[in-house]
């Protein structure tokens, strides 16, 4: 059949004892075979030349050094083809009545062709005579079900695409005869004459993508590659999964691999888009040795920069551009179509994700958490993922209770959708503008808030931040994200908890529910508390990581694990400190009650309890020296966000009192539930953990209610509010619960009817009832309290755009509450945002204000008070809600001027225009000096006359990261009004450099390097062994192949 | 770990539970420390008064005389002192430079006080600043006396500190009276202001009153007829949009050629529903005339009581009486028989401003007028300076006590010659109590008077009338005590942080 087709294989073997035997046989059952075959052992060092002798006979056996390439050792066989003995040759007169045609068909070691193979594709080529490369349908090894190529295109980036998913089974689906780029190597059948033309495969490929780069040539020059899908070859794909050391690569298979993915792409692509490609392969491979030195493989990490030498060594490329130029025979543009799509990178990704979320891929097998084996039949069932991904998705329970918790959370902030601006109130600042403006306030050592302070940013600013600049910079949506998704992405994560337990269905939902409803995250939305969101979110996968890590679940322990609980505790811990006390208590409950003799399990407690006062380690110094930060949370604290009159049943329900939160009743059947719990005799381990947390959570959460701390920046005392303990109360009573009531109902068939069922009933509807109660509660009452949306400008744009200039104005926001008292505040710009509560300076440093304002505000005011206020860098006076009799009060002083009175905020600017360093003068008036507008730190670079016996007095607070010099002399630094800094103004005049430098980016930079160091270590190692890899593989190694 | 019994764990946890329920239970509950916030009592430091538009013209005999004083400091004991003019105290021409006092001082009495005779010449606006003690409870004062000619009158007015809201019952704009708004700003910042003025018909927001710019150290005269004109009563009503401003009124009336008085319409305290206006003058033949304004948007039920040396007068339909909102309402009081000295206690549903206008004169004479108007309770000491009485010229105190009870107050005399004179007068509730301010004050020889509310009694309204025996016919007007306080609340200022958070919402 086909006789006219005249076909060489070309078999390339190296070191492949492991897979020739089946290949050879494969060879030798073919239903149609080759006219010769020929075989290029290249160095083996195995019984590779033994197995081939044997055979196919020594004659048809070339050996070849160690570092010949694929296509090298093809060549050699193409050139050694004729007058090689023993071999099947074609006869005489055939060649006289049928115009042959020479095919050469390669072949690798690992690759072995079906029967019918060679048959189909000389069908093919035979039917279509303008097909010059046929390849065959490429399938797994071992997996023969598995697909592995039908054919080939080049993807951005140089990636060798097959276009299938990942693990795809072979189902036909791809079996339509086709056009491509190109075909692998393994099967490739190309006719004589057009190896010839092309000059075989590109010798600057040693390996890899040598085929890629074969397919490309011939499509350009005019030719069609073809794939025949009915022709099948079984493929190992040794060398490229690592599973035999490429020794023509010098050994570095990924190197070669990169090297040649660009070497590919840069020379076929058009001229014109080469610059393009080469700056996105530059920044990619950049990125991905970056991504490759985090997940541990630092080799390949390397391997990834050295490829780039491609980029580099111009000269090559011209060469190989060069060489391809008279081939080819039609536009790039007519070849464009075999390309991938361009998006097909992004795609991958998705894919990737939605693998990830369909249960494909296991992160928490690299991330390292355990499953507590158990009877998972329906969840495994669940995770499978059928014909249309949309339905399958739909039928997960956890997907389901997360897009019922969205629609039951945006239906609860209803009341807020109506109104314009962004969430803020209660603990909630405004978001600033950008996520750059979020960075800096964290990364800077001077905040220009208040009065100014070098207080250390707080921690939680950095995943904000991060979050931030993921949304395309918009803090506010990161924002609006963490509190609008608190209840799905709580109940989520209680689902993937809760289904560590062994639950059934509806007791995993139903737990999930409730935890999500908890009133510790109601409360936690309505007083508009970042933290204890946060934490309801992550404590239980820090909580359940934590456990593993420490090996309290059926998993041994691991430090891996135990840093990685160590990270998202940090998380928490930067919103809401007190966590890390409570995580310590639980930590010691848990370790003594289940393993108190394992070291291991100590030690790997201290390393979870380590980390985070290590990765927020400027940090931690400010939480030791101000110690009420350590009870309170994210965000502005204020009064009355707490109930003072909780009482202690509330906690024990697991409710926090304060804005927000449902009925304590509400909650009841919970504790009732995880008391019975108590008596069931079944997992008693899991029960008795879940109570440890729950006791944990009230010990600590009776503790803490009605605790009073003051915070400097406040100067009033707050009451602490036991949101997270209650968390912990609730989340243990739910797990108890849960656990418990999954086999209630076969417990309680094995005893006869009497008072066991209705009183279990009871209590089990009781227990069902709770999340049903607080979802209806939450959404009855919807979001209402401390959190609200408005504009987050306190003071008019021209007042906070005046602090951006020379001068840096402050304004001081005062209202007269009553007439007996008076509040006020000191804002740069326009006021404080997110962070900057935490860093706000104690409030006794204005107390110099106070006795002016007061003079100011009764109408004994003169330009002297108004001078003390001034000397604060106040510009204006921004008078909140007042009445007409104050508003005439202040028009009466001489040196304020009101600017405007709208929307019940009335502004005076305060004369003569304030300046933020200024040089006093003996018998003179003070000179203003301007400072650096576009600095946010006052900073000066200005020309200042002598003044003997005068000062450089600055409106920031006193701190000794202040220096001042006039021409190179250091100033002598003084304090006026006992909190600003001044410096004593030098005798003669000169250029003044005044500054602020502080020793926060070493502080950074130690805290980036212990993150990094604890990053890399929780990361797991690389894996080397594929998942695709053959189980009999070890079997097979182990006895030797036959 | 061993394997427990579950009831025995059971138990365990419940016992923990219950124990630390009772514990969390039996915690105190602190209550939040709120600490009263009473703000701190200052002694006022500085006070200015702007005595508007005095004039004196040299073609009658006019005669104009300024006075300003405080009351004394508790400690004060220095009788004996050389007369002085106090420290502290500075009279300027408005809009002329600093430190050219105008006057000459006529009279000096004690440390505290100090009366300037105003020399002829066009009308001029007088600043009085004081500082230190002295601005503690300020009063200037001025008293016109124009025996003959067009504006032949007893007139008293009292300088008025800056402010930002202002109401006067009184003057009108038919025809032969000239009633005329003074605004004066005395502070650096321009003051916008609004006047309404109240017809029998309703308030009208004419367009001259609308928006007035009164600049810094200028003063804006006002004649009413142009915002309401033809209406024979009105009350005004005056507030800043911004700045501060000083306001006075003056009504003049004339029938042809012949005088018909002249007088200051006295400042009426903010709209309430409990009023008390006081010195009514007693006379027979005065006509009294109430006029009354609702400025709210709904009608009120009055009720108006002549507070009487003997009690309580309600006149015959006056106990249940309804006054259309927003619109001037005039009632005569003349119908009820002489009541003597009085005041009126007037109590209602809705907040209402109200005054009295007073004409003396029987047919064959020139009449005068004065006034009287809704004041506010001597809460702090208070003075009157330059009260002279003579063989022609009858001052006297009257002290209305309101519904509230019977209040006392101190009532000392301090001529310029002599001691001393206090006495502490009770003043029953609703009643009016006259004290003749008698002998020991000339007119060479002017006092002071000074009241002074005794602790813990109720609240008592003080004015006093002056009548003379003119060469035509009676002459009458009503002075009013200082009204700058003695000191002032401080507020407690305190800081909140959270203030540039809450204010969105």
């Amino acid at each position: 059949m086909f006789e006219r087709h005249r076909v060489t294989a070309v078999l390339v073997a190296h070191n492949g004892q492991r897979w020739l035997p089946r290949t050879l046989a494969a060879i030798a059952a073919l239903g149609r075979p080759p006219e010769r075959v020929i075989a290029v052992d290249t160095g083996s060092t195995d019984r590779t030349p033994t197995l081939l002798n044997a055979a196919l006979g020594p004659a048809a056996v070339l050996t070849e050094p160690a570092d010949t390439g694929f296509g090298a050792a093809v060549r050699r066989a193409v050139d050694a083809r004729e007058g090689a003995p023993g071999l099947p040759s074609a006869t005489p007169g055939e060649a006289a009545d049928l115009e042959h045609i020479e095919w050469l068909w390669l072949l690798h070691d690992d690759c072995a062709p079906e029967p019918e193979s060679l048959r189909r594709l000389l069908a093919a080529v035979d039917a279509s005579p303008s097909i010059a490369i046929a390849g065959p349908k490429v399938r797994g090894w071992s997996e023969p079900s598995l697909l592995l190529e039908v054919g080939l295109t080049a993807g951005g980036g140089g990636r060798r695409e097959t276009g299938l998913e990942r693990r795809e089974i072979d189902q036909g689906q791809r079996d339509d005869r086709r056009d491509v780029l190109a075909v692998g190597s393994a099967g490739l059948l190309i006719r004589r004459d057009v190896w010839d033309q092309l000059d075989g495969f590109d010798p600057r490929l040693v390996m890899f993508r040598d085929d890629l780069d074969l397919g490309w040539r011939a499509n350009l020059a005019g030719h069609r590659v073809c794939v025949v899908p009915d022709a099948v070859v079984q493929h190992a794909e040794a060398a490229s999964r690592g599973r035999r050391t490429p020794h023509a690569a010098g050994g570095r298979a990924h190197r070669a691999d990169r090297r040649s993915a660009l070497h590919v792409l840069l020379a076929n692509a058009p001229w014109y888009a080469v610059p393009w490609h080469g700056l996105r392969l530059g920044v990619g491979s950049a990125l991905r040795s970056f991504g490759l030195l985090l997940s541990k493989a630092p080799g390949e990490a390397l391997d990834e920069i050295a490829a780039m030498s491609v980029l580099v060594n111009l000269r090559a490329l011209a060469r190989a551009r060069r060489d391809r130029r008279p081939l080819r025979k039609v536009s790039p543009g007519s070849v464009r179509r075999l390309l991938a799509p361009p998006l097909s990178g992004i795609r991958h990704t998705f894919e990737w994700a939605n693998g990830l979320l369909a249960g494909r891929i296991d992160l928490s097998a690299s991330v390292g958490s355990a499953m507590e084996s158990g009877p998972t039949g329906e969840d495994e069932d669940s995770l499978t993922v059928g014909p249309s991904r949309v339905r399958a998705l739909a039928r997960r329970p956890g997907f389901l209770l997360f897009l019922g918790l969205t629609v039951v959370s945006l239906a609860a902030f209803r009341g807020l959708v109506t109104d314009s601006g962004q969430l803020l109130g209660g603990m909630l600042l405004p978001a600033p503008d950008g996520a750059a403006a979020m960075w800096a306030s964290y990364t800077s050592g001077w905040h220009d808030v208040g009065v100014g302070s070098s207080i250390a940013a707080p921690a939680y600013l950095v995943p904000l931040a991060a979050l931030s600049t993921v949304l395309l910079a918009k803090t506010w949506l990161a924002v609006t994200l963490i509190l609008t998704l608190a209840i799905p992405l709580a109940g989520l994560s209680a689902y993937l908890v809760l289904g560590r337990l062994s639950l059934g269905r509806t007791q995993q939902v139903l737990g999930a529910l409730a935890y999500a409803v908890l009133p510790a995250v109601s409360g936690a939305v309505a007083a508009g508390r970042l933290g204890t969101v946060v934490a309801a979110v992550l404590l239980p996968p820090a909580g359940w990581l934590a456990a593993s890590a420490v090996g309290l679940t059926k998993r041994p322990g691991s430090v891996r694990r135990a840093l990685a609980a160590g990270l998202v505790l940090a998380v928490v811990v930067a919103f809401v400190p007190v966590t890390w006390a409570l995580a310590a208590v639980a930590g010691l409950l848990g370790t003594a009650l289940f393993a108190p003799r394992s070291g291991g399990g100590w030690l790997r407690l201290l390393v979870v309890l380590a980390v985070p006062p290590l990765v927020l380690f400027p940090w931690t110094l400010r939480a030791l020296s101000d110690p009420s930060t350590l009870l309170l949370e994210a965000g502005a604290p204020q009064p009355g966000l707490a109930d003072p009159a909780l009482p202690a049943w509330h906690v024990v329900v697991a409710n926090p009192g304060g804005p927000g939160v449902p009925s304590a009743w509400f909650t009841v059947g919970l504790l009732l539930a995880a008391l019975a719990a108590l008596l069931s005799s079944r997992r008693r381990r899991t029960i008795l953990a879940a109570w440890a947390v729950a006791l944990t959570g009230l010990i600590s959460g009776l503790a803490l209610a009605h605790q009073q701390v003051t915070p400097p920046s406040l100067g009033t005392s707050v009451l602490v509010w036991p949101g997270v303990s209650t968390l912990l109360v609730g989340g243990g009573l739910i797990a108890a619960a849960t656990v418990a009531g999954e086999d209630l109902q076969s417990r309680l068939r094995a005893y006869g009817f009497g008072w066991r069922q209705p009183i279990a009933l009871l209590i089990a509807a009781s227990a069902a009832a709770a999340p049903v109660l607080l979802t209806v509660s939450w959404l009855a009452g919807g979001v209402s309290g401390p959190l609200h949306r408005s504009d987050a400008d306190v003071v008019p744009a021209y007042v906070s755009a005046a602090g951006s200039t020379a001068g840096k104005p402050r304004a001081l926001l005062v209202r007269r509450d009553a007439p007996e008292l008076a509040t006020y505040t000191v804002v740069q710009g326009s006021g404080p945002v997110v962070g900057d509560a935490e860093v706000e300076p104690p409030v006794d440093r204005t107390s110099g204000l106070e006795s002016a304002l007061a003079r100011l505000l009764a109408g004994q005011g003169d330009n002297a008070t108004v001078a003390q206020v001034r000397s604060y860098g106040i510009g204006y006076l921004v008078l909140l809600d007042p009445d007409v009799d104050q508003q005439q009060t202040l028009d009466g002083v001489g040196a304020l001027q009101r600017v405007s009175s709208v929307d019940g905020t009335t502004v005076w600017r305060i004369s003569p225009a304030v300046s933020r360093v200024r040089l006093t003068r003996t018998g003179k008036t003070d000179l203003p000096i301007p400072a650096d507008p576009d600095q946010r730190t006052t900073t000066v670079d200005a020309l200042v006359p002598g003044s003997p016996g005068g000062t450089v007095a600055l409106a920031e607070s006193a701190d000794p990261g202040w220096s001042a010099s006039v021409d190179g002399h250091a100033l002598a630094v003084t304090t006026t009004g006992g909190w600003a800094e001044s410096f004593a103004a030098a005798d003669s005049g000169g250029r003044l450099l005044l500054g602020y430098s502080s020793n926060r980016s070493l502080l950074l930079a130690v805290q980036v390097g212990l993150l990094f160091l604890v990053v890399l270590l929780a990361l797991p190692a690389r894996r080397r062994t594929d998942p695709d890899d053959d189980p009999d593989e070890a079997a097979e190694a182990s006895t030797g192949a036959p | 770990m061993r394997r427990l019994s579950p009831s025995y764990v059971f138990a365990a946890v419940l016992l923990v539970l219950l124990a630390a329920l009772a514990l969390g239970s039996v915690r105190k509950v602190v209550p939040q420390a709120a600490a009263p916030v009473t703000g701190s009592v200052v002694p006022v430091t500085a006070a200015t008064l702007v005595c508007p538009g005095l004039a004196a013209s040299s073609a009658v005999s006019q005669h104009t005389v300024l006075s300003a004083g405080s009351p004394a400091p508790v400690s004060a004991g220095a009788t004996g002192a050389t007369p002085t003019v106090p420290d502290g105290l500075r009279i300027d021409r408005l809009g002329s430079s600093l430190n050219k006092l105008p006057l000459a001082a006529v009279s000096v009495e004690g440390t505290r006080s100090v009366s300037y005779a105003v020399p002829p010449g066009p009308a001029r606006t007088f600043v009085v600043r004081a500082t230190g003690s002295l601005a503690q409870g300020l009063s200037a004062q001025f008293l016109t006396r124009t025996p003959l000619g067009p504006g032949r009158s007893l007139a008293a007015g009292q300088c008025a500190a800056p402010g930002g809201e202002f109401w006067f019952v009184g003057g009108g704009a038919n025809p032969g009276r000239a009633t005329t708004l003074l605004l004066t700003n005395v502070d650096s910042a321009p003051a916008t202001v609004d006047v309404t003025a109240y017809g029998a018909k309703g308030p009208v927001n004419a367009e001259p009153g609308q928006g007035l710019l009164v600049a810094p150290g200028k003063q804006v005269a006002l004649p009413i007829d142009s915002l309401i004109p033809g209406e024979p009563s009105t009350a005004i009503h005056v507030v800043a949009r911004s700045g501060r401003f000083s306001a006075s009124m003056y009504d003049t009336q004339a029938t042809g050629l012949t005088p018909g008085g002249a007088d200051w319409v006295p400042q009426s305290i903010s709209p309430a529903t409990s009023l008390v206006v006081p010195a009514i003058a007693g006379d027979f033949g005065a006509a009294r005339t109430v006029s009354l304004v609702v400025p709210g948007p709904s009608n009120a039920v009055i009720r108006i009581g002549i507070a009487t040396a003997s009690g309580l007068l309600v006149p015959a339909g006056y106990d249940a009486l309804e006054v259309p909102a927003g619109q001037l309402v005039s009632l005569k009081l003349s119908a009820i028989a002489n009541p003597g000295p009085s005041g009126l206690v007037i109590t209602s549903d809705q907040p209402l401003v109200a005054g009295v206008r007073v004409v003396r004169g029987t047919k064959a004479q020139l009449p005068d007028f004065a006034y009287a108007a809704g004041s506010s309770p001597v809460t702090s000491p208070r003075v009157l300076t330059a009260v002279a009485t003579n063989q022609s010229t009858l001052a006297t105190l009257q002290l209305t006590a309101g519904a509230g009870g019977d209040a006392r107050v101190l009532v000392t005399i301090i001529p310029v010659v002599g001691a001393p004179v206090a006495s502490v007068v009770t003043v029953p509730a609703n009643r009016t109590v006259v004290v003749q301010l008698g002998p020991g004050l000339t007119a060479a020889a002017p006092g002071t008077v000074e009241l002074a509310p005794m602790s813990g009694t109720a609240s008592v309204y003080a004015g006093v009338t002056v009548k003379e025996l003119g060469a035509r016919g009676p002459l009458m007007t009503t002075r009013w005590f200082g009204a700058t306080p003695v000191s002032v609340r401080l507020p407690t200022v305190q800081p909140d942080p959270g203030l540039a958070t809450t204010t969105g919402g």
